[in-house]
């Protein structure tokens, strides 16, 4: 019964079938993450805690197949970084959909600070219970792939290519650290926003298809990947065989004097990109989506 | 019509994917039909699934078997089209035993009991191991292992020989990797609507766990016994010392080798992984009692703005 056939300039008085299948715009995704975070905040911290354990294992999931796909790449650097990145889309796949509390995703969480719907104190508890869940499920699943006996496939050269990323990545400047750290979760959170916008799982699986894969082919720094990543090559450079391999893929010696738990892992590397992941994630865009359509003078 | 008193309802018409807390309590209740299938749905569902995983398999096994990509590369297109059997299972509808581990969930929510669990659990392992022996018989005959100068039965012969020679930890801990990852495609798929969804979904995890190698029971029930029938083929064997490089020592392929290297561990790790990683983690975080999440917060709960 529409209002053309009944004349009605009321349509309140009727019952009207709503059916919107549209993607959300950005001004409903903006208040969609603003509830969100607040859901998020009233979570019991154990359930947070279970959830973000999740998380890290799925983020190392990720992680060890970007690693697996490319370990024999000899050629086309480039293409196969690519072929890791989409392989990695697993993991944010996993989380946004499967549902787990992941620290560099919930920096959006900051839009529902910033727009006085939950406390610092709320916003604080969250990300600290999600940095220390993600850090367990990390290293979890370090000694689990480790039990596995996976990194011996290939004459060791899967331990190879993990020792020599984890080597990288402890030698980063520090600035260099930041900046990636910024760039990467930029594009984690921009990923999830896009996923706030599509209704059914396709479009979320499409959505984080490209900003996630960007973010690992390009090389930046994600400091929950970094938790598997890093943790593994150190537990691998104490295995002969592992760095015989190392130094055959590198085309010599190889200086692995920096990678080490608390100076290379966590000052050198950790410290920089968390500051860096929570830079690019409050401020660049939760801070200036909350900006554009959560101020208080948009009301 | 100004009098027409038709009470204001609001038809809510929810197109979104299911959030997790829907997710849990859908599989809650899946867990309910499962277990109420009699004897022979759940054991000729199993063959089926038997059957698609070892279409799977097969598949997989085809399209890398003379490639001159680079190994990790292989693995993740070996991964993509090896999804095609849980597809199956998934939409066509089929009881895989490492997917029904998720029905631990309705056990712990005490809707199905024990006996029901277990019923369901070794009806369908026993039909999905007839299934995929059904088609070991069957490709055997098709002698399509006899393609390419016999490339397709040596890659499957070395596939089933690298599994057969796990030790026992490692092929524990990649069964929990691969049910964890296979359980997490059908929680995927709980939260899609579409086929297209469900699909996008199992790409992923599927294609993750076979590429990175780890060890999923139905699929080697598979893979094994095929690798020991063509073990009985010379052509086949010596065209797997060329494809590998080196004299192969097949000592450890055979029906014992199956059982006790590989089935055996990988069983029990299928059943950890599925059984606490996925489904006792997530009962915890969203159906244990006394829970405070609001199970009413989905995703679109967000007031309309009038």
């Amino acid at each position: 019964m529409t209002d053309a056939q009944t004349g009605s300039t009321n349509n309140q008085e009727y019952a009207v079938p709503i059916i919107e299948i549209d993607a959300y715009a950005p001004a409903k995704m903006a208040d969609k993450v603003g509830l969100v975070g607040v859901a998020k905040s009233q979570l019991s911290s154990l359930t947070t805690f279970a959830l973000s354990i999740l998380a890290g294992v799925f983020i190392a999931l990720g992680i060890q197949l970007s690693m697996l796909v490319t370990h024999t790449a000899t050629s086309n650097y480039g293409l196969n970084q690519l072929v890791g990145g989409v392989a990695f889309t697993l993991a944010l796949v996993l989380i946004v959909i499967a549902g787990a509390e992941l620290f560099t995703g919930n920096c959006l969480i900051a839009m529902s600070f910033m727009a006085r719907k939950i406390t610092g104190k709320d916003l604080a508890r969250n990300l600290i219970i999600a940095f220390i869940g993600n850090f367990i499920g990390a290293l979890t699943l370090v000694l689990w792939i480790y039990v596995s006996k996976q990194w011996t496939i290939n004459n060791h050269l899967l331990g190879a290519k993990i020792v020599l990323a984890a080597n990288d990545k402890v030698n980063i400047p520090f600035g260099a650290a930041f900046a990636r750290g910024v760039l990467c979760n930029a594009l984690v959170c921009l990923g999830i926003w896009l996923c706030y916008s599509g209704r059914s799982n396709m479009d979320k699986i499409l959505a984080l298809l490209w900003p996630i894969s960007c973010l690992i082919a390009c090389g930046f720094e994600h400091c929950v990947v970094n938790m598997w990543l890093i943790p593994m090559g150190l537990i691998l450079k104490g295995n002969s065989a592992v760095l015989a391999a190392a130094e055959k893929l590198h085309g010599g010696k190889i200086d692995l004097s920096n990678l080490t738990f608390f100076k290379g892992f966590l000052i050198d590397n950790l410290f920089p990109v968390v500051f860096g992941n929570l830079f690019g994630g409050i401020v660049l865009v939760a801070g200036v989506y909350w900006f554009i359509y959560l101020r208080p003078s948009k009301k | 019509m100004a009098e027409n008193k038709v009470p204001k309802t609001i038809q809510v018409v929810d197109m979104d994917a299911y959030s997790p807390p829907l997710i849990a309590s859908r599989i809650d209740k899946v867990a309910l039909v499962k277990a109420k299938l009699s004897f022979t749905q759940t054991f000729l569902l199993g063959i089926l699934a038997g059957v698609y995983i070892a279409i799977g398999a097969q598949f997989a096994t085809f399209v890398i078997s003379d490639s001159t990509l680079h190994f990790g590369l292989n693995s993740m297109i070996a991964g993509i089209v090896f999804s095609l059997g849980l597809m199956l299972v998934v939409v066509g509808g089929a009881e895989l035993f490492t997917g029904n581990c998720l029905i631990i969930m309705g056990y712990i929510s005490k809707r199905i009991s024990t006996r029901d669990m277990l019923n369901n659990w070794i009806v369908s392992f026993a039909g999905n191991f007839v299934g995929s022996l059904t088609m070991v018989c069957w490709m055997s005959q098709t002698h399509q292992w006899e393609f390419f100068h016999n490339m397709v039965g040596a890659k499957a012969l070395l596939i089933a020989n690298t599994k057969v020679n796990l030790s026992f930890s490692a092929a524990l801990a990649r069964g929990v990797l691969c049910n964890a990852m296979v359980c997490l495609a059908i929680w995927l798929c709980f939260s899609g609507r579409s086929v297209a969804d469900k699909i996008l979904s199992i790409v992923f995890p599927i294609g993750g766990f076979v590429a990175s190698g780890f060890e999923h029971c139905v699929a080697n029930m598979y893979f094994i016994p095929m690798g020991v029938v063509l073990k009985k083929h010379p052509e086949v064997v010596a065209a797997a010392e060329k494809m590998a490089g080196k004299t192969l020592d097949l000592s450890q392929l055979t029906w014992r080798g199956f059982f006790v290297n590989n089935l055996f561990p990988v069983t029990l790790g299928n059943i950890v992984g599925g059984v606490i990683l996925v489904g006792i983690m997530f009962w915890f975080v969203y159906l244990r009692p006394h829970i405070n999440l609001s199970l009413s917060v989905k995703q679109d709960f967000f007031p309309d703005k009038k």
